[in-house]
């Protein structure tokens, strides 16, 4: 996406490139419209792929065995084990890869469960009835990884490890979890009006258990205990409500989750790079351990109501949340001049709250012709309230700009450098206007570029303020249609489609300042940045210096730095899915065993309306294995899908 | 019998479950990389690592910003359009871990001889991370794992040059009675013998940085001593004795801009600052610094043409009629796919990694006799040493097979320009003029002496975004205002703004 977005100019065409081959040297050298930088398409398409095979199996042994009508133990083991080969193929005169490369990489991955669980379900008299349940898991999870790249090839198109050009690298990795588990659950219910239901259970855990060499230098703590209570009531059984209400039922609750975290967290190894020559390589990760680390623990209140009026012709399902996740595990990146790049830590408590809503409706509902509806609603919040060790900020992630939780303030703030303006609260600081007259404008340098700030400044939060969704059905007789539509209203996101688009000149944006192309004396060309300049004495002008389009735009960025202008409002409608279908009548199909013939035409992400130019706002990019959230980088663009379903029983 | 079906088997159940975590520890071992090492596997990544970082900043700022090389496409960072140039940052800091690690390793005994280089190692790591920010965190540095200290203070940079200047003679003094196995040693092979080079690399390092604090500080008593005494302080006596990295034949340890693609290599170009002073001297080296214009070539008169530093993007690309008016980098720096028509493909162990090299030496000791700091020895000497070195060590680099005339000119030495003549200033300047010549592909170090002399003169380009001040400083990662924000803020409290303007104390 980086060359479509970027670099590929408008007057290549993009189909010739098919060819992949220079004439005569097929597999050997690649045709492309420019040698210099980039690969044809094609060929990354094409040649250059990623394949993989997987196999899984998933599946279970059980005895059961009922010790009388109430009571009764079962006995289990399951497996869910999956085997996957990738195959990383670059041909000859890749760009990055002259002698082409060949990659085999063997993940082997196992996750075996076995269990036991005693059940009771028993009506103790007319009013009360209990279930109860005690049990316990042996969780194991094993994984095999093994990688062998051959860095060059000898032959071209022969993708296979015998022919590697250089010495092969292989590297491999097996890891292993164990969870031992005990759990027990209670019920009650009274009348079937009145719930109770109450859970417990304790978790032991490998991973967070420190090998033997290391125990005397930690605080080991691999148990955790976490419990639930829930209790409902269905007020419409309970108490004569008005006609319109049909049912009514209030629940609340509170529930914990543990967790624990990945394997080998508190081992600091030396591992091998590649040798120079005869000479072996050896280095610390720089990944910290933390011979300290505790489970976490997650506790959720929720309070909620389910209420159905009209016999169910408009329903509302209502939920308030608040969670606190207390020595949440997190990896929180150090300044590299502690020696460390990371370190896993509890992090003091994160809160999230939020609410949930669902309304359901019939409008419409007659013999022949049925409108339903619903709207569901979410918003959530989520703010650090401590961090451990002195720390006062998190940052989750950085690509350009950095995505930080600061103690006190929102999950998902994003900082980046911004455009220095001008200000009268501190007469100390740069760009200081004691008249007032031009506070908050830009400030532009005296060759008519925007001066960027020292530091990074808080540009927005990715998270939005809500989030929706829309569905409307109609039916009348066998036809039906229905749509769909999401919504997100508020947050930001950065785009760098945008910082390095302008860069290439690519994107429409670009034509602001060169209706006649770079030179300053024509009509139409050139751009005077809007804001001040600041003089020599102190005061400011406004600015006036005339740039060329292409300086105008690259400078917009201060040459990839500044993020504040590619900042933009992530909000969005999006037309999810519009189904339209037909059910065939039983009757037509009279003897034949056929029934509930079903045709569909379904879309999915017709369309959308947002405040982005050129991307999805729903993006995200990755780095390495990391999301980073409310950060676009060349994501490749969603697809728009068109289907055709047939469903029928027999 | 189903009683004790139904008491048993709960219990047994629960024994066996709790009972398991037994095993644990064990489970939770990683046993896929070792938790020890030997200090030589970790000697080598730290010179690795560190040698590479020389070519990559030479290659990308060094080169440029004292105009050996010029850019003709992305030209930013030849208009000093610089932002975070983290590469030292991360370079140093990394390798720092590695170098405790060492520390550790042989128990800080200074009579193993990884202790007098890891302290050599680390002395020049920090000199660039301060020559290059300023103040920087030295004594609180890498304290993570030992000492729980996630944000270490930034240190004064005079303070960082003093303990520099005291690790390297505690190196030279360590090394001199050192014994046991030495191996690892990407720059000089190791072994007993090469501990020797190692003290002339720290005693010739000592004289560089000496020279440098000489702007701040009277140094003169110290360098005398090391320059006056070779037998305990031994320093760089040939060619032989440069500390340098040889890249290898086969991937991937080759010439690191061998992989590059074209286009990137492509975009650098030879500034016609050098071509300009290197024709006016008459000088054959700019035969291993750059190529034949592709357009002089096709017209039968071969010529070796720069192009101006800091140029606007369409101004650099159309000068001299395009970029076949335009000399490309030597060849011996080439890359794979970046041959001329009719070469022979370029040999990927040519050229080298720079710290630090005996005409560099030469070059200190005729600046420091020329102004009086030393009194041992003769300037037009150490001048004329360092010149002869300097084309004696690009015939032995440079494959005889790319066919250069880089064999010094006759009567070379006894131009004008270049003979050692004329006032104590003129005698400076020819100095620095040479010295800059020989600086070529060493990292930052002509633009850290540059900004220390002011020769030779740096003109910043028509289209700089600096309003005509050459950068003397990089800016500190964005990262550390919020992975160590206080003791950055306090650094740059008593340094000056975080930009590149703002002079660190040894060059002010």
């Amino acid at each position: 996406m980086y060359l479509f977005n970027c670099w590929l100019p408008a007057s290549v065409k993009v189909s010739d490139m098919k060819r992949l081959w220079q004439p005569g040297l097929e597999n050997q050298k690649q045709y492309s419209w420019n040698y210099n930088y980039h690969d044809n398409p094609y060929l990354t398409v094409m040649a250059n792929t990623n394949g993989q095979y997987y196999d899984r199996l998933i599946g279970n042994v059980s005895l059961k065995y009922d010790f009388n009508s109430w009571l009764n133990l079962q006995f289990r083991t399951a497996t869910d084990w999956s085997n996957e080969r990738r195959e990383y193929r670059r041909a000859f005169s890749t760009q990055r890869f002259p002698f082409g490369q060949y990659r085999e990489t063997g993940i082997v991955n196992e996750e075996r469960n076995s269990d036991f669980l005693f059940t009771l379900n028993k009506e103790v008299n007319s009013d009360f009835s209990i279930t109860g349940t005690l049990g316990g898991n042996q969780m194991r999870q094993t994984s095999r990884f093994k990688e062998d790249v051959a860095g060059q090839l000898n032959i071209p198109n022969i993708y296979s490890l015998n022919n590697s050009r250089i010495a092969m690298v292989v590297e491999q990795s097996n890891v292993a979890k164990r969870i031992n588990s005990l759990y027990g659950s209670a019920g009650l219910s009274y009348k079937n009006k009145l719930f109770l239901d109450i859970t417990g259970r304790n978790d032991w855990s490998s991973a967070l258990t420190l090998p033997e060499d290391l125990k005397a230098f930690g605080n080991e703590v691999n148990s955790y205990f976490y419990s639930s209570a829930a209790l409902s009531a269905v007020i419409s059984d309970m108490v004569t409500l008005p006609k319109a209400i049909s049912f009514f039922k209030l629940r609340g609750s509170f529930a914990q989750v543990g967790n624990d975290t990945d394997p080998f967290a508190f081992t600091q190894t030396y591992n091998r790079s590649e040798p120079f020559g005869s000479f072996q390589i050896y280095s610390e990760t720089s990944s910290l351990a933390n011979l300290n680390l505790k489970p976490e623990i997650s506790s959720a209140y929720e309070f909620g109501t389910d209420i159905r009026f009209f016999k169910g012709r408009l329903g509302l399902d209502l939920t308030f949340y608040q969670s606190r996740t207390k020595n949440q595990i997190l990896n929180i990146p150090l300044s590299s001049t502690s020696g460390y790049d990371t370190r896993k830590i509890n992090a003091g408590l994160i809160r999230n709250n939020g609410v949930e809503m669902m309304l359901t409706a019939v409008p419409v509902e007659k013999k022949d012709f049925k409108w339903n509806a619903f709207v569901n609603f979410s918003a959530n919040r989520s703010t650090v309230l401590e961090l451990s060790d002195g720390l006062t900020n998190y940052v989750m992630a950085s690509r350009r700009v950095s995505v930080e939780a600061r103690v006190g303030e929102r999950m998902g703030d994003l900082y980046g450098i911004g455009f220095a303006r001008v200000q009268n609260t501190d007469p100390t600081a740069k760009y200081y206007d004691a008249s007032g007259k031009y506070v908050g404008q830009m400030v532009y340098g005296a060759n008519g570029r925007p001066v960027a700030t020292t530091n990074r400044i808080k540009l927005g939060n990715y998270n939005p303020d809500f989030l929706m969704g829309i569905g409307n059905g109609f039916t009348y007789k066998g036809v039906r249609l229905s749509f769909l539509f999401d919504i997100r209203s508020g947050g930001e996101l950065y785009s760098e489609t945008q910082t390095v688009g302008r860069e290439g000149g690519i994107i429409i944006e670009t034509l602001e300042g060169r209706a006649n192309g770079y030179d300053l004396t024509l009509d139409g060309n050139g751009v005077i940045g809007q804001g001040v300049v600041q003089n020599t004495d102190g005061s400011f002008s406004p600015n006036s210096k005339k740039v060329t389009a292409r300086e105008w735009h690259t400078a917009w960025t201060g040459g990839r730095s500044i993020a504040e202008g590619v900042m933009y409002d992530a909000s969005f409608i999006k037309l999810r899915e519009l189904q339209l279908s037909y059910s065939v009548p039983d009757k037509v199909f009279g003897k034949l065993p056929v029934r509930g013939l079903t045709i569909s035409l379904v879309g999915r992400n017709l369309f959308v309306w947002d405040n982005v130019p050129h991307i999805d706002p729903e993006t995200m990019s990755y780095s390495g294995g990391t999301a980073l959230p409310g950060i676009e980088y060349m994501s490749l663009p969603t697809t728009r899908s068109y289907g055709l379903n047939l469903s029928f029983k027999l | 019998m189903m009683k004790l079906f139904k008491s048993v088997l709960p219990v047994i159940g629960i024994v066996l479950l709790t009972g398991c975590t037994k095993d644990f520890s064990d489970t939770n071992t990683n046993k896929n990389n070792t938790t020890t090492v030997t200090p030589d596997l970790l000697l080598s990544g730290i010179i690795k690592s560190s040698m590479d970082r020389q070519v990559s900043e030479a290659w990308g700022i060094g080169n440029i910003v004292v105009q050996h090389h010029a850019k003709i496409q992305f030209v930013n960072e030849d208009r000093y359009g610089w932002n975070e140039q983290n590469g030292i940052w991360s370079t140093v800091y990394g390798n720092y871990r590695n170098i405790q690690n060492i520390f550790t390793a042989v128990n800080n005994d200074e009579k193993n001889p990884y202790f007098g280089v890891a302290l050599i190692m680390k002395s020049w790591l920090f000199s660039l991370a301060t020559d290059a920010y300023g103040d920087v965190p030295y004594t609180e540095a890498g304290k993570a794992k030992t000492d729980g200290v996630y944000q270490p203070a930034y240190d004064k940079q005079e303070d960082i040059y003093t303990a520099i200047l005291a690790d390297l003679k505690k190196a030279n003094e360590s090394l001199a009675t050192a014994t046991g196995t030495f191996t690892g040693d990407l720059l000089y092979g190791g072994g007993s013998a090469s501990l020797l080079k190692w003290r002339k690399l720290a005693n010739s390092l000592r004289l560089r940085y000496l020279l440098r604090l000489s702007k701040k500080k009277n140094v003169n008593a110290e360098m005398q001593a090391i320059v006056g005494d070779p037998v305990n302080n031994p320093v760089f006596t040939s060619n032989a004795d440069n500390a340098e990295m040889k890249y290898l034949a086969a991937a991937p340890n080759q010439w690191p801009l061998y992989g590059t693609r074209v286009g990137s290599f492509d975009e650098f170009r030879v500034s016609k600052t050098l071509t300009d002073r290197l024709s006016a001297l008459n000088d054959t080296r700019i035969n291993i610094f750059g190529r034949p214009t592709q357009a002089s070539v096709a017209a039968g008169t071969p010529a070796i043409l720069g192009v101006p530093n800091g140029l606007s993007d369409v101004d650099a690309l159309a000068y001299n009629g395009g970029v076949q008016g335009v000399s490309r980098v030597g060849y011996t720096f080439a890359c794979l796919v970046c041959n001329d028509a009719g070469q022979a493909v370029p040999d990927p162990a040519a050229a080298r990694a720079l710290l630090m090299t005996y005409a560099e030496l030469q070059f200190i000791l005729a600046e420091a006799k020329q102004k009086g700091i030393i009194t041992s020895g003769d300037a037009e000497v150490y001048y004329t040493n360092g010149i002869n070195a300097n084309f004696a060590y690009w015939q032995s680099v440079v494959p005889a097979g790319y066919n250069l005339n880089v064999a010094m000119p006759a009567g070379y030495l006894s131009q004008s320009s270049v003979a050692y003549t004329g006032t104590d200033n003129q005698k400076l300047e020819k100095i620095a003029l040479q010295k800059w010549v020989a600086l070529y592909f060493n990292g930052l170090e002509a633009w850290f002496d540059w900004r220390r002399t002011g020769m030779p003169v740096i003109t910043p380009g028509p289209a700089n975004l600096n309003n005509n001040k050459v950068p003397v400083r990089y800016i500190y990662p964005l990262s550390e205002q919020s992975l160590n924000g206080t003791n950055r803020a306090a650094a740059v409290q008593r340094q000056g703004a975080d930009d590149m303007n703002t002079r660190p104390w040894i060059a002010q």
